[in-house]
């Protein structure tokens, strides 16, 4: 019995003392091994988060129906991207090819989880035909470490059913948060349990995803350049968010926004008993028309004029790590070529990451998605290092400053006095 | 198997003296405040099961019933099979590692005293004590070391490891409530101490090991954090993952149609499951089980 | 009862060493591990950095972790309480053999087969008013006039929360007792009806000093994760609103993989775990000491 445990329990003191001697040791940024091999076939893997996961399912069949190497895809729950790269990153376990939400990738640069592509993207020369604001997110010191992969953008949804029905012209551009508060108001007046608008109440990161764009269309800024100080009391910051508030006081904005995370957005909308809804343009293809709703689609208009949008949606870039680093330059740049874009992406009905294309064969068949390709290339992603922690975390500073910006009875004081408090987040 | 079921004859036992079954079976009041409480239970659930073949993404055309819900959960990512099979295999060795070690624990701890007793009952109890994600960050790196990361069999082991807890202190509560007479009239017929256990005591607690098995069933089955933490490719993701990443969207956006389906698909085996398991809950089964 | 051991007993290592052994290697050195980086400065991506005590020092000053502990503590008391009623009123409800028994537990079990995190965002869909049906038939029924708001305040949040998990919940533990339930002879309820003993008096003189050993297991399993719940209040309220529903699991969890410290979470979780492991001693001698 004593012999038995007594190795039993140096069988586990070496496994403790084997785990704690790695601990130390688990950086992911080891030395790239550069082999050109591009003449044997490759196995690749790569990661991507559910909420983009189609796109990045219908490229990597593509481009396994068509190339000598093999991607093998794994999608992983949006929530737990960040949790699964960063165990990855610290066993030194990421995939080849690791695609990352625009907002996180400054934080993923700075820790060397991606190789330096500048060269083969300069010879490549996509570095001037790609969405600048993705490509802007994986640059650092000059130097490019990821390329655009799928695109989604916030835009300005509308049930056109309801619309005509309260004598608007579904077809019209809204130039204006006035005028979209305006028609939401008609909309509202239809009755029967319509409500004139939705939006997304109680979920910072969506709150900045839909509401920024119209400061910028404004003329204002959020995030000075390096995204260390938010300027929260800009004029055009205070105008939007007191525009929202006035139609949410006024009644056109359906009370529940204010409890919706975004869990029971597209559901809410596709029921067709709402007239407007700020929301992302993969709910194109995530709400089903029918006899109740008929989707439209407007740019999201700044306080009296312009539009702008907020770039979601993938960038891509090789791990550092990674053995096959040709292999997975071929991936890329094969996705973001002209027949992959048009033939694969605008056929499928998805935006393109190249403004060039905008116009194509497919689209044209969709003004819809004409204008929302039309919009990427004017959009932007707020750069911040500690972006998460500030604007989307739902525990964090920007969430209270939002809402009660949105919801509460002094929009003005709310911004104000969460400014420092935003500001020593993207500090600290 | 046979020996167990042999045992009980619901008709032996005599309910009429029971304290509830005097005053209330066989009232209509009994099945009155039933049906409610089945109604306030299954209500979300059906409701569920009723948008997810009518709501938006259902893809009904006008008001009528809509199937793409099912139709997506079944085609999505490797299929519906590949993850249903995966799901199930770490379920049932889940459910056989747990039995079989809670059951030896469940003996001992009720039957012997022993050098570190309490030291090794709280080691097991205190699996309950710490939120997942803070070990299976640790697990990871060491399953990485002996390859048994991206593994079913090691996230069974991990399913097992935090079932002991409640599997351990069932089944020795469940050996606890046997008089020792029992055991000690097998041990002068000359059975060992495991054959006591095996042969006399073990078929005296089915209520407990039919409740660890079903606790270790619905857990390892629903698992969603400790199989995402350890497993990194599609081809062994377990049916919560694929149910999680088909519904999860962007900016929050969740596809309900799909938590719908989702919600019943996976019902269905632990519905099945406890539907087969639950007549072995008999009241006075121990005692009466004993006389005879 | 004071003995040395005899051979006899030494057996007992036998059948708990493979649970033990289980338990030390899975469960031990992880926490052995996750002690270890609780002394460091630990960022999900990139290298530690060992800093001592610091991380401890620093949960003094955590302002939404200090804030989360009376919530969590309240939320707990509120929880095992309405657990604990309605899963022994289910589990007598369904103790005998009868007619349709079986049918009403699984009714009352499914719940508890749902995954936690579906059933809350079932819940939270229900709760919209846009989408789900609850309010209207709360007001259909008499139970609600005007606007429901189901999670815009504290205490609409606290109770739709607390519905949620009981329905989640009650079911489970009724299992737990009604496995209880079945080891209690049944010649002691004979013996109390020859008596022509009240159905109080059977209750409290019978089934629930006997019923003990697994009203512990209950309470122990109900504390427990209760002062560790998550997922509920994560994806039903997300801590809202303004941070009055967040509980210490959301704040250790945030550290983790909002700010990337897992050094802070990690410590967050040795914490917790010492005070569990003393909270349930006590449980577990208070509950023993009335044998």
């Amino acid at each position: 019995m004593t012999g038995v445990g007594r190795s039993r329990l140096a069988a586990v003191g070496t496994v403790l003392v084997a785990l704690l001697a790695t601990l130390g040791a688990c950086s992911s940024t080891g030395a790239a091994s550069t082999t050109s091999g591009s003449a044997a076939p490759a196995k690749l893997t790569m990661w991507v988060r559910s909420g983009t996961a189609k796109q990045s399912q219908a490229m990597v069949d593509a481009y396994n129906a068509s190339s000598k190497n093999h991607i093998d895809l794994t999608v992983i729950p949006n929530e737990n991207y960040l949790q699964k790269v960063g165990v990855a990153a610290g066993s030194g376990d990421l995939p080849d090819l690791l695609t990352s939400d625009g907002v996180f990738t400054p934080n993923y640069v700075k820790q060397g989880l991606f190789a330096d592509v500048t060269e083969r993207l300069a010879s490549s020369g996509l570095n001037t035909k790609v969405v600048k604001a993705q490509l802007d997110v994986g640059s650092a010191n000059g130097k490019n470490y990821t390329v655009p992969h799928t695109v989604a953008i916030s835009v300005l949804l509308q049930n056109n059913l309801l619309l005509t029905q309260a004598g608007i012209d579904p077809t019209a551009k809204i130039t204006s948060l006035t005028q979209l508060a305006d028609n939401a108001a008609k909309v509202a007046k239809l009755g029967g349990g319509v409500k004139g608008m939705y939006i997304t109440g109680n979920n910072g990161g969506t709150i900045g995803f839909t509401m920024f764009p119209s400061v910028w269309a404004s003329g204002g800024e959020v995030l000075n350049a390096d995204g260390t100080k938010a300027s929260l009391t800009d004029p055009n910051v205070i105008g939007v968010f007191k525009a929202y508030n006035a139609m949410y006081k006024a009644g056109t904005i359906a009370e529940a926004s204010k409890n919706e995370n975004g869990a029971t957005r597209d559901s809410v909308f596709g029921q067709g008993t709402t007239g407007y809804m700020l929301g992302a343009s993969s709910a194109l293809t995530n709400i089903k028309e029918s006899d109740k709703i008929k989707l439209g689609v407007q740019a999201i208009p700044g306080l009296t004029g312009g539009e702008s949008t907020y770039v979601g949606g993938d960038v891509i870039g090789i791990a550092a790590a990674s053995k096959n680093q040709a292999a997975a330059w071929d991936f890329l740049a094969w996705s973001l070529s002209d027949t992959t874009q048009v033939e694969v992406l605008a056929k499928a009905g998805y935006l393109v990451s190249r403004p060039d294309l905008a116009n194509n064969k497919y689209s044209a068949a969709d003004p819809r998605v004409v204008l929302m390709n039309s919009l990427v290339a004017k959009g932007r992603i707020p750069f911040a290092l500690k972006y998460g922690q500030t604007f989307s975390d739902a525990n964090g500073p920007w969430i209270a400053a939002a809402r009660g910006a949105l919801f509460g009875d002094d929009p003005t004081g709310a911004l104000t006095a969460a400014e420092p408090k935003v500001n020593s987040s993207l500090q600290g | 198997m046979a020996t167990i079921t042999s045992t009980i004859e619901p008709a032996s036992l005599p309910s009429r003296l029971r304290p509830t079954s005097d005053t209330v079976s066989g009232r209509p009041l009994y099945y009155v405040v039933g049906i409610v409480l089945v109604i306030l239970f299954l209500a979300p659930l059906l409701w569920s099961a009723w948008k997810s073949v009518t709501g938006n993404e259902a893809g009904g055309s006008g008001s009528g019933l809509g199937w793409d819900n099912y139709a997506r959960l079944f085609a999505f990512g490797e299929g519906l099979p590949t993850y249903t099979w995966n799901s199930l295999f770490v379920a049932f060795l889940t459910v056989f590692g747990t039995l079989v070690i809670s059951t030896l624990a469940g003996y001992g701890f009720s039957r012997f005293r022993f050098p570190g007793k309490n030291v090794i009952f709280v080691l097991i109890l205190a699996i309950l004590m710490v939120p997942h994600p803070t070990i299976l960050i640790p697990i990871y790196k060491m399953f990485a070391m002996v390859g048994l990361q991206n593994s079913l069999v090691g996230l069974s082991l991990v399913m097992i490891m935090f079932q002991l807890p409640f599997g351990v202190f069932m089944m020795r509560n469940s050996f606890e409530a046997l008089p020792r007479e029992l055991e000690e009239s097998a041990l002068i017929d000359g059975c060992s101490r495991f054959q006591a256990m095996w042969r006399v005591l073990l078929r005296l607690t089915v209520p407990g090991l039919v409740t660890v098995s079903i606790f270790a069933f619905v857990a390892s089955w629903n698992e969603f954090m400790a199989a995402l933490v350890l497993l990194s490719s599609g081809k062994v993701f377990t049916l919560p993952i694929a149910l999680v990443n088909l519904r999860s969207g962007d900016f929050g956006s969740v596809d309900l149609g799909a938590l719908q389906a989702g919600v019943v698909v996976t019902a269905i085996p632990c519905v099945v499951l406890f539907l087969v398991l639950q007549r072995f809950y008999l009241a006075g089964f121990t005692s009466g089980a004993m006389k005879g | 009862m004071v003995r040395s051991w005899k051979r006899s007993d030494l057996v007992g290592l036998v059948y708990t060493g493979p649970a033990g052994l289980v338990a030390l290697v899975l469960f031990g050195i992880p926490i052995v591990v996750a002690f270890y980086m609780s002394l460091t400065d630990w960022p999900l991506i990139g290298n530690p950095r060992f800093v001592g005590l610091q991380q401890y020092q620093a949960i003094g000053s955590n302002d939404l972790l200090m804030s989360s502990i009376p919530f969590t503590l309240v939320y707990t008391a509120a929880a095992t309480t309405a657990f604990f009623v309605v899963a022994l009123g289910l589990a007598l409800f369904v103790q005998d053999a009868k007619r349709g028994v079986g049918l009403f537990r699984t009714a009352f079990f499914l719940p508890s087969v749902v995954g936690v995190t579906s059933a809350t965002l079932l819940f939270y869909a229900m709760y919209n008013n846009e989408y789900g049906p609850l309010d209207d038939l709360l007001r259909a029924v008499g139970l609600a006039h005007g606007d429901v708001d189901f999670l815009g305040t504290q205490g609409s949040a606290f109770a739709s929360t607390l519905v949620l998990t009981t329905w989640r919940y009650a079911g489970f533990n009724m299992l737990l007792l009604l496995t209880g339930l079945q080891a209690i002879p049944k010649d002691l309820y004979e013996a109390a009806a020859v008596d022509g003993a009240s159905r109080w008096r059977v209750f409290t003189q019978i089934t629930l000093p006997l019923l003990r050993p697994s009203i512990a297991l209950m309470l122990i399993l109900t504390v427990t994760g209760s002062l560790l719940v998550f997922e509920p209040f994560f994806v039903l309220t997300a801590g809202g609103p303004d941070n009055s529903t967040v509980t210490v699991v959301m704040a250790m969890f945030r550290e983790a993989f909002t700010k990337f410290d897992l050094g802070a979470a990690a410590a967050i979780s040795v914490v917790i775990l010492i005070a569990l492991v003393i909270l349930n001693s006590l449980q577990f001698v208070a509950l023993r000491k009335e044998d």
